[in-house]
């Protein structure tokens, strides 16, 4: 599974690197066109708008895997050992249901503008809006895996073993 | 409804969930239990949040943080503060406020600047004699002028939330900024003398003019940055793309500290670094969203007018709200919640949005150093190698000192308006 996990992981990183550098090239051209030629590229703010978007959704993938999205442990961490489990289960559980009824609302909303398209380039907008159901599934799968560990925790735990 | 609003969120942030996925359930529970609004607005809503232009900037921005970290500008940075000011009593302790006033100019996160300079001054202060304590309370409390002095991510975000020009907030942070680089100066001074740390020897004017020639290229960086955005050459995205190809210019080709590979790292950790943000941008518009048409700013309003109808005392208690929220919320989605709700409050009192803007940022900005959260503080704390309870005693006179900035700036409004005035 961890295997399976850092696959995805690598092949996200690299997307998301392909897709910022693609971002500052086409923006620093534009920047570059309007003050050194006059000309703005009509595409540009578009497609990078929808790159973007993309970099965010995915980028969350990427933090949801290293931790690196901020809250507030210090109730949790001032709990028993024998109930700081339990919260983490109920929290995770919160959280995957929250994941459920997204993807399944994205998913409407991809179909919903499944005709759109966008003023300037005619990028179809349901490109746009797959993008949170991607990102979704993607934290759903590494909830799914916490909600795993939390659970043979939450056993020791009442098991009166204490978690090492 | 608000009770309704921060019941929810508190209840999911104290259960440990992160900050944008508390702000997602907070949003799906109030639709639940209180709205008859669709649930596909949720997806909608976020999308929408995140697909914007202007917050561009924020990627750029982290981006070319990163490239002078890497590129070895803020050591160049460092040396030369070094060289100016090192041999005052105190040295290295006003090396460090002074380095961060220079850094806030160029990056536009306290976190960033805490961590870069943590790991460059602190090692260097304690072996000088100064206790880690204060060596890791003088670097975190200056990291917080970052958010400040333009550029700053928090104002972006706040701008764009709001509706307030970033350009003016930019511009009204300087002056406020610049007061509490110099209140943290005085107290590092006075300390200093009190507990008799070591002044660095004067290294002569050879070397000041020899390591502003080091620097001259990371110099240049807030002249180009600033200069641009407020001569109104570029817009504030267009000044983050330069700034990212200037920094990597810099880093990679005029200092040759960075390499290929360390630069498709400094790509990655800005893309988490502004994933983080974002998401937390996108969920706090979509839950700003339905607060702002269930009337909740409105009902805010009148619930505070019945209360005091002084602008003065308003802006007194709100602050000292923030004070408290800084205390247990970081600054962005502090900031993301609170600013369109209490905004159209403040305007409603008659308070210039810039002011109260600027005002919510320079006071969130001191949650960065408060406990029991402030990433600020732990992250320096962390870096010194000592408990955080010990760090607070020594903390506090630099904490006053800007809540003493902070009062005068609540209390001379020109002190922010008068810059934007002028354009």
């Amino acid at each position: 599974m961890e295997r399976l996990f850092d696959l995805i992981t690598g092949v996200i990183e690299r997307l998301v690197f392909i897709i910022l550098l693609a971002m500052a090239v086409i923006m620093f051209a534009n920047v570059v066109g309007r003050y050194g030629f006059g000309t703005a590229i009509a595409w540009v703010p578009e497609v990078a708008r929808m790159l973007f978007v993309w970099l965010t959704f995915l980028a969350v993938i990427l933090g949801v895997r290293q931790g690196a999205h901020i809250g507030l442990d210090f109730a949790v961490q001032r709990l028993s050992p024998r109930w700081r489990p339990a919260v983490d289960v109920l929290a995770t559980l919160l959280v995957l249901g929250f994941c459920v009824v997204w993807f399944w609302t994205s998913l409407f909303l991809v179909e919903r503008n499944a005709e759109m398209r966008s003023p300037l380039v005619g990028i179809p907008m349901w490109l746009l809006y797959i993008a949170t159901p991607v990102s979704v599934a993607g934290i759903f799968l590494l909830y799914a895996a916490r909600l795993a560990a939390g659970l043979r925790a939450l056993r020791r735990a009442f098991a009166g073993d204490p978690a090492p | 409804m608000i009770f309704w609003f921060l019941g929810f969120l508190f209840l999911f942030l104290v259960l440990g969930i992160p900050v944008a996925l508390a702000l997602g359930l907070t949003m799906l529970s109030i639709m639940l239990a209180q709205t008859n609004l669709p649930l596909f607005l949720i997806p909608q809503q976020l999308t929408i949040g995140a697909d914007n232009y202007a917050l561009m900037a924020i990627p750029f921005f982290m981006l070319a943080g990163e490239f002078m970290t890497a590129g070895g500008i803020t050591r160049r940075l460092v040396d030369f503060v070094i060289a100016l000011i090192g041999w005052v009593r105190g040295g290295l302790a006003l090396v460090n406020v002074g380095s961060s006033m220079l850094m806030a100019g160029l990056s536009g996160s306290s976190v960033a600047d805490a961590s870069l300079q943590g790991s460059m001054l602190i090692p260097a202060m304690k072996e000088k004699g100064y206790s880690s304590q204060f060596s890791a309370a003088v670097t975190a409390v200056s990291s917080t002028i970052g958010v400040i002095i333009p550029p700053s991510i928090p104002m972006i975000v706040l701008g764009i939330v709001t509706g307030i020009d970033v350009v003016m907030l930019f511009l009204g942070g300087v002056i406020p900024g610049l007061l509490i680089g110099a209140a943290l100066l005085v107290v590092a001074w006075v300390m200093s003398v009190l507990r008799g740390y070591p002044a660095e020897a004067w290294t002569g004017m050879g070397e000041v003019v020899r390591t502003v020639g080091r620097t001259f290229w990371a110099l240049l960086l807030p002249v180009i940055i600033l200069g641009g955005i407020l001569g109104g050459v570029f817009t504030v995205v267009e000044a983050s793309v330069v700034a990212v190809v200037y920094a990597f210019v810099i880093a990679r080709f005029v200092y040759r500290d960075m390499s290929w590979r360390e630069c498709y790292r400094c790509f990655i950790r800005a893309a988490i670094l502004s994933g983080v943000v974002m998401f937390i941008v996108a969920t706090a518009s979509g839950t700003a969203w339905i607060l702002t048409s269930e009337r909740v700013p409105h009902e805010l309003a009148g619930m505070l007018a019945g209360l005091t109808a002084d602008p003065l005392v308003f802006l007194i208690l709100s602050m000292a709200f923030l004070l408290l929220v800084g205390a247990v919320m970081d600054l962005t989605p502090a900031l993301l919640i609170l600013g369109p709700i209490l905004l159209p409050v403040a305007v409603s009192y008659g308070i210039d949005p810039i002011h109260f803007g600027v005002l919510m940022v320079i006071n969130l900005a001191i949650g960065l150093v408060t406990p029991p959260v402030g990433s600020c503080l732990y992250l320096c704390a962390g870096i010194a190698r000592t408990p955080v309870e010990r760090v607070i005693y020594v903390l506090l006179p630099f904490l006053l000192a800007e809540v003493a900035v902070l009062l005068l700036v609540v209390l001379v409004p020109g002190t922010v308006l008068w810059i934007p005035s002028l354009f």
